[in-house]
């Protein structure tokens, strides 16, 4: 199902948590609303669901408007960031909720919701309430509630946000691969720029109620077009007024042209990757990112001078771009 | 916060002493009182028309009182705690109301507004239908003092509870109307059992309210309570003490009866509440 979403707008008192946003979404992606907590993603989500109604704009679902439109009646499924499952209901009739209120034929239910169990993994558990399960089955669980209606869209809040770090890695590949063989349009919510990097084909930054850049991960990382979103994706250091990447800081122990003089105040190993920690003469501090090999052939130390050039990667503008332009159309 | 050892033993001591005092031996003195002279005395006692007559009627108020407070009650909690209209700050302590105004006014006031010469008594009286001086109005001062509980109890569940799974209902097809009986309610059933418990014990127990509007005639407008103020007013002797201890043990079982229903009803630990 397509989103398009036009200057949609929402204020709750006197917080503006949307402001003017526009977002195209096409059919069968998978795109990720990443941006810090308070940046307007949820809201947005949550008014493409039908839960908010925009102070003004429109949303229109495969071209249809539904700006008014109840959630019921969107053909959407949607998981919450805690899941909201149903404690007085076991599992099963969690997962057939949808179905039994759309009078489906018992058998038809019986088949359907042990479909959707086993495809979550959770076929043992059908007969559980759900505070009997883990975090990661509550979340499949809900996986399998939302999906068991058939939508035409998956609409996810943080929803890894509450399981632990190894869980969420695992359930996170899961449901990639859920998605290229269930081929549902999807779009999550997160705050993780790494979790957004690897799951989604589209990811739509977001900041202050505002969309900075719409992108495949690899744009919004290689071609940040803000600094926004360059800090945010991706670790930055900020020197001589503008921003780099650590791992496009080149070292060498001998001056260069175009080479700047800086101190090493730390090394830190970690693992494949060192870490150096550098001062500049004007006592503006920076990192480079190199690798082991890179290091040891250096011999690096705190205390030791070296000359560092920047690179020459940067914002595509370095100063925010018109709003027209931070949010074109996203293609997949 | 760790207690020494005697301060513990002096703090149950005085807790103990206190309940045994207020609640245990004035409840028990009832019961010994009761059947002083056998149980045959004190069921001919609970027998006679009267206290028949005084049965049912308790029963009937209650029967009608307690399911109208617990529909009025589960959907103020929802506008207090759902709703979004403005006067919710109102209506909140306006609630709490019949707790805060002594029952006897309430039935004063009832008697000023149905009373035959009240605003609307008149009209009342003209089609025939009596309020004051009759079951009617003991219903309906029996509705305002129990009024508040339900509202109170189901509240905070639904508070707790949380909008989350009324709304992942709304986003699987249900209508409000479905989303309310099949999520809403369930989750705050036990809210509710409390409510209807302590309505029911309130509904039972009332005197004060209904006292005033009541004409007092033994068979007819006596409910049990009154039936054992009137039992304990109006004769003398000993036959006087054990008639209306009789009455007092058979409301005390009846709201024994009620608490007992929901006891074996409530979660036990581990379900989900």
């Amino acid at each position: 199902m397509s989103i398009e979403v036009e200057s949609v707008s929402k204020r709750f008192g006197e917080f503006t948590a949307l402001d003017g946003v526009s977002l195209n979404v096409v059919e069968g992606g998978l795109t990720a609303l990443l941006g810090p907590s308070g940046s307007g993603k949820s809201t947005l989500l949550r008014i493409i669901a039908g839960l908010e109604v925009p102070d003004s704009g429109a949303i229109r679902l495969d071209g249809r408007d539904v700006t008014q439109a109840r959630p019921q009646d969107r053909g959407i499924g949607f998981v919450f960031q805690h899941y909201a499952p149903f404690e007085h209901m076991s599992v099963f009739e969690n997962v057939a909720f949808g179905l039994r209120i759309r009078k489906r034929p018992r058998d038809e239910v019986r088949r359907r919701v042990d479909e959707l169990l086993a495809l979550v993994g959770l076929t043992q558990w059908g007969g559980q309430r759900p505070h009997q399960l883990s975090g990661g089955q509550r979340q499949r669980m809900a996986l399998a509630r939302a999906l068991a209606v058939d939508p035409r869209l998956l609409l996810l809040d943080e929803p890894f946000g509450a399981l632990d770090a190894n869980v969420r890695g695992e359930l996170r590949r899961w449901l990639r691969r859920l998605h290229d063989e269930q081929g549902v349009t999807t779009v999550l919510v997160t705050h993780d720029q790494e979790e957004a990097m690897e799951i989604s084909d589209t990811i739509a930054v977001m900041n202050a109620g505002r969309i900075e850049q719409v992108g495949s991960p690899r744009e919004v990382y290689d071609s940040p077009a803000t600094e926004f979103v360059m800090s945010f994706i991706g670790p930055v250091s900020r020197v001589e007024g503008r921003l780099v990447r650590p791992h496009d800081v080149a070292v060498s122990l001998e001056p260069e042209p175009g080479t700047v003089e800086a101190m090493v105040t730390r090394v830190i190993h970690l693992g494949f990757e060192v870490r150096i920690e550098l001062e500049l003469p004007g006592g503006e501090r920076a990192h480079a990112q190199l690798t082991r090999a890179q290091t040891d052939q250096l011999e690096l130390a705190p205390g030791d001078i070296v000359y560092v050039r920047w690179g020459a990667r940067g914002t595509t503008g370095d100063v925010p771009q018109p709003r027209a332009e931070a949010s074109p159309p996203a293609t997949a | 916060m760790r207690l020494s050892r005697s301060v513990t033993l002096s703090l149950r001591t005085v807790a103990l002493a206190y309940l045994v005092l207020l609640l245990l031996l004035p409840v028990g003195v009832i019961f010994a009182k009761t059947f002083e002279h056998g149980f045959g005395t004190a069921w001919g006692w609970i027998t006679t028309p009267a206290a028949v007559s005084a049965f049912w009627l308790s029963v009937l108020i209650a029967a009608i009182a307690v399911p109208l407070n617990t529909i009025f009650g589960v959907g103020t909690a929802l506008v207090l705690v759902r709703g979004k209209a403005r006067g919710r700050a109102l209506l909140d302590s306006l609630i709490d109301l019949p707790f805060v105004v002594s029952p006897v006014i309430v039935g004063l006031a009832l008697v000023l507004v149905y009373g035959v010469d009240g605003w609307f008594g008149k009209w009342f009286m003209d089609q025939g239908v009596r309020i004051i001086y009759a079951p009617a109005g003991m219903i309906i001062a029996t509705v305002f003092v129990s009024l508040p509980f339900v509202v109170r109890e189901v509240a905070p569940v639904l508070l707790e509870v949380g909008e989350e799974q009324e709304q992942a209902a709304a986003t699987l097809g249900a209508s409000r109307w479905q989303t309310f009986w099949r999520i809403t309610l369930p989750s705050i059933r036990w809210g509710i059992a409390y409510g209807v418990v302590l309505t029911t014990a309130r509904a039972l127990g009332e005197i004060g309210a209904v006292a005033v509007v009541s004409s007092n005639v033994a068979g007819s407008t006596l409910t049990l309570p009154l039936l054992v103020q009137q039992r304990m007013t109006t004769s003398f002797g000993p036959q006087a003490v054990t008639s209306s201890y009789a009455a007092g043990t058979e409301l005390a079982i009846m709201s024994l009866v009620v608490l007992l229903a929901m006891t074996l009803i409530a979660p036990r630990k581990g379900d989900a509440a």
